[in-house]
């Protein structure tokens, strides 16, 4: 029924609006004609002249006078009301805020903490206050932010709390609302109390494509989840992520130390989001065993995951073969995988050879990566450095003066 | 052809272009609404920080141009120390100041001078040192003394020193948001389908508003008579105007108070051309070029609603006319030179709509302005005009004029509400009302004064003195 009232809510607005722009074109129609019918009753144009026929495009300028200045008082009025409407609405809000958090957050750190039994009856006493979704809307989000600035055992007790809400309803009422900040305040709920039961609605979130900005919050709401079984249904339901979507899973990953990642069925996907992804955790997790693949992905025709297979092999590099192979797909390489590259040639077994290679770098790079490569030698032999900075090549001076001045 | 008809074609002519005036208007604040919408929707719960933790962020440089800021500079350098993001360096470039500015910024930061390599990748005047400091502190602080060659040199000799992904190009002394960096950076790590190759934000006008270290704490309308009604013109500008171009991915400007930028395209582009006084301008246009004609891939340019920099705006007659003379010569310049885009469909949206809007909707505005009005008055003075039509005529003008302020107005306040009160409110109103009478002629006259410099006088490069009085700063107490 709830559900349907704010439907109702939505329609109704829409409708409004429509009645509104209705009645202006009629009102428009009726001001160029000497006589107009409403309900049944014939009425005299007032602003009609009967004298002069007027041409019919000078009552439309009329009229349209008449409806843009009283547009103009009435947006002023309602800029003004809105500005402190705004103002006092705001006001309240952080007196609502603080008082209720000061309340709760009291309640948490008293002496002796909270048991189980007065958990449940403080959730009894809230429930009775939540009489509408607006005060379910102010109480779960006071449980939110107290989740989210506590841990221990007041982050634990602000999850039993929020259980014993028995909020599911109103959270699957708002995941099906039309309005987006419903859907937004459910989506953060699950998100911050991992609460179960909402994959398959939120997957379908996820998974539809019109609203990019709804895909995107559900997919980092599905990142706080059961991170193993929803990257599966991710890659099964072939879900794209974008880069954005790629960062705020590896930021959800690491700040939940999350390992139990399935590197082979992202590395294995045609998806390039997953695949992406796959490389980045592999890479971040030092998975040496994936080194065949990410040697595949070097070759991908998607310049990111390219680039990010190749830092991958860069992190990964342990024998001469792999230093080898390094270097064979420099050339290929964007920017910055070069780098990566060439700092990679910092730990290689056969000195000389690694010598080499950053000579050519500094000799023929660009000079960034004539930086990134003295940087290396500097490291290895600094005799290097001051040999090369005496060739004719004025770049190559500047860039071992550069490495070669301790204040930078 | 008689006399008749070439008065009958020129009301038809000023008609025509009125009218689709009009339906540009009613079309941007219909976009402009749907767009900001869209990106509150985005913003409002949405916490910036959290990209900090992110895994492949792009490095930024915020290289600004200084020449003779010597009673603000170390403020405004230390506002920008404290912005939120990881990977970034300031890049003050000293563009041949004759005061002391140089000396001022070596001295309060510990720089020292260092062998920073650099390449000449965008031609730019001599470099005549690069400073860093020795306190780590300020270590992401870097400092250019170079010869004095203008705001679009010292640019260039940013770009070529800076060795990140994007820059920040900014006026040293504009105040940024402390999460500016963040909310510009998004767009850029957002997209799936496009290439960002810009971004830009709302300024706001920073003019009697508090400012305590290098912060706006308090947002005050100005009092200046002039810059009140700056205030509206740069709400209209950017929250109607530029929020519609974006939606549409037509946006050809950027502000060159506060615009990021691709920095390696920039550098395949040529950088900013020191040949014209609209650089800002210039370079998105022949950014979108280059797009079009090289990379031909999908591309966009990014627009922010969020207001995230405030400049301090003329409060003289003077000076307001100084400016706007440069904007106008600066956007003609730039038409005249990618006048083949004008509605040439190789170049999408931009060929067929952007860049002819500005040709005959910003350039072109003012001289039919005047010519509307001296044939207006040739008609009232032979009396070929029937008054009562007329009046209507003028009174549409006004209240539609008047209607799309408020709008402006209205957004403000749905939005980021900086200006709270009803005074305000008020004031605001009135110089909307005052704005036909005042400055829209006032702005008619600079705009003409621009084309005529631009095309029958030698000034065709000069920026004028552009005098500012400075940030009333506060000094912190604790």
């Amino acid at each position: 029924m709830r559900t349907i009232a704010i439907y109702a809510e939505y329609w109704v607005v829409r409708l409004l609006y429509l009645l509104l722009v209705l009645v202006l074109v009629y009102g428009c129609y009726c001001y160029s004609q000497p006589n107009f019918t409403i309900g049944g009753h014939i009425l005299h144009n007032e602003f009609y002249n009967d004298n002069v026929a007027l041409p019919m495009w000078l009552y439309y300028l009329e009229y349209s006078i008449f409806v843009l200045v009283i547009l103009g008082g009435l947006m002023l009025l309602i800029t003004i009301y809105y500005a402190l409407e705004k103002k006092r609405k705001e006001k309240i809000f952080r007196i609502n805020i603080n008082r209720d958090m000061d309340y709760l957050l009291a309640e948490l750190y008293r002496e002796g903490g909270l048991t189980e039994e007065d958990i449940r009856r403080k959730s009894f006493e809230l429930r009775k206050l939540m009489k509408n979704d607006f005060a379910r809307e102010h109480l779960t989000g006071i449980l939110r932010l107290i989740h989210r600035q506590t841990s221990g055992k007041a982050r634990m007790d602000t999850e039993l709390m929020m259980e014993a809400l028995y909020c599911e309803g109103f959270i699957r009422r708002y995941l099906r609302s039309p309005y987006y900040r419903h859907k937004k305040i459910a989506l953060n709920l699950i998100a911050e109390f991992r609460l179960q039961g909402y994959e398959k609605q939120v997957m379908k979130l996820a998974r539809q494509k019109r609203d990019t900005l709804l895909h995107s919050d559900a997919l980092a709401v599905l990142s706080r989840l059961n991170m193993r079984e929803i990257l599966l249904k991710l890659i099964e339901k072939k879900v794209t992520l974008s880069l954005w979507d790629v960062n705020v899973f590896i930021k959800n990953i690491e700040q939940d130390k999350v390992r139990n990642i399935p590197y082979a069925e992202l590395l294995s996907t045609d998806n390039g989001g997953m695949v992406l992804l796959g490389i980045m955790l592999a890479r971040l997790h030092g998975r040496k065993e994936f080194k065949q693949e990410m040697r595949r992905f070097t070759l991908h025709k998607n310049s990111t995951i390219k680039e990010e297979a190749v830092m991958a092999l860069a992190a990964f590099v342990e024998t001469q073969e792999d230093f080898e192979y390094l270097q064979g797909v420099y050339g290929l390489a964007t920017e910055k995988a070069r780098e990566e590259i060439i700092k990679a040639f910092k730990s290689c077994p056969d000195r000389e050879r690694a010598m080499r290679f950053l000579e050519w770098i500094t000799v023929n790079e660009p000079l960034i990566h004539k930086l990134n490569a003295l940087q290396v030698i500097l490291t290895m032999d600094v005799n290097r450095v001051i040999a090369l900075q005496k060739r004719e090549d004025p770049m190559i001076k500047m860039a071992c003066a550069q490495v070669l001045d301790i204040n930078i | 052809m008689e006399l008749n008809n070439w008065m009958d074609f020129l009301n038809i002519f000023f008609f025509v272009f009125a009218a689709t005036l009009f339906l540009i208007y009613l079309a941007t604040a219909g976009l402009s609404i749907m767009e900001v919408n869209k990106h509150l929707k985005k913003s409002r719960s949405f916490d910036y920080r959290m990209m900090l933790s992110f895994n492949r962020l792009p490095s930024v440089s915020i290289i600004a141009p200084a020449y003779n800021e010597e009673m603000t500079i170390i403020e405004n350098i230390k506002c920008l120390l404290a912005l939120q993001y990881l990977d970034y360096e300031i890049i003050i470039v000293n563009d041949g100041s004759k005061d002391n500015s140089l000396a001022k910024i070596i001295e309060h930061f510990n720089l020292t001078k260092v062998e920073r390599a650099y390449e000449l990748s965008v031609a730019c005047a001599p470099i005549r040192g690069i400073y860093q400091s020795v306190n780590q502190a300020y270590s992401n602080l870097l400092v250019i003394d170079k010869e004095n060659g203008g705001k679009a040199d010292a640019l260039n000799a940013g770009i070529n020193v800076s060795k990140k992904d994007l820059f920040l190009a900014i006026d040293v002394d504009c105040i940024i948001e402390p999460d500016a960096i963040l909310k510009m950076v998004k767009p850029f790590i957002e997209s799936n389908e496009h290439v960002v190759v810009a971004s830009g934000g709302v300024i706001r006008v920073a003019n009697s508003c508090e400012v305590v270290d290098g912060k706006i704490v308090k947002v005050n309308y100005p009092t200046n008579f002039w810059a009140k009604f700056q205030v509206m013109e740069y709400f209209r500008a950017f929250t109607l105007g530029r929020m519609a171009w974006s939606r549409l991915n037509g946006l050809l400007i950027i502000s060159g108070a506060f615009g990021m930028f691709d920095r390696r395209r920039v550098i395949k582009v040529g950088g900013y051309d020191k040949t014209t006084v609209g650089e800002d301008l210039e370079l998105v246009v022949r950014l979108r070029r280059y797009m079009h004609e090289v990379e031909k891939k999908k591309y966009r340019v990014a627009f922010i609603p969020d207001p995230l920099c405030w400049t301090e705006v003329p409060e003289s007659y003077k000076i307001l006319s100084r400016q706007r003379n440069r904007w106008t010569r600066g956007a003609i310049d730039t038409i005249r030179k990618h006048k083949r885009m004008f509605f040439n469909p190789t170049y999408g949206i931009t060929g067929m709509a952007s860049y002819p809007y500005w040709v005959i909707f910003e350039w072109l505005a003012p001289v039919i302005e005047l010519a509307g009005f001296l044939f207006l008055s040739y008609l009232v003075l032979i009396g070929g005009v029937n008054s009562r039509i007329l009046i209507l005529m003028l009174l549409f003008v006004m209240a539609f004029s008047v209607l799309f302020s408020t709008i402006a107005l209205f957004i403000e306040a749905y939005t980021y509400n900086k200006y709270r009160g009803v005074k305000y409110m008020l004031q605001a109103y009135l110089f909307i009302l005052l704005e036909m009478v005042v400055y829209q002629p006032a702005n008619m006259l600079f705009a003409l004064s621009g084309n005529y410099d631009f095309f029958f006088t030698k000034n065709k490069k000069g920026w004028g003195n552009m005098t500012r009085t400075g940030f009333a700063q506060k000094k912190q107490t604790n």
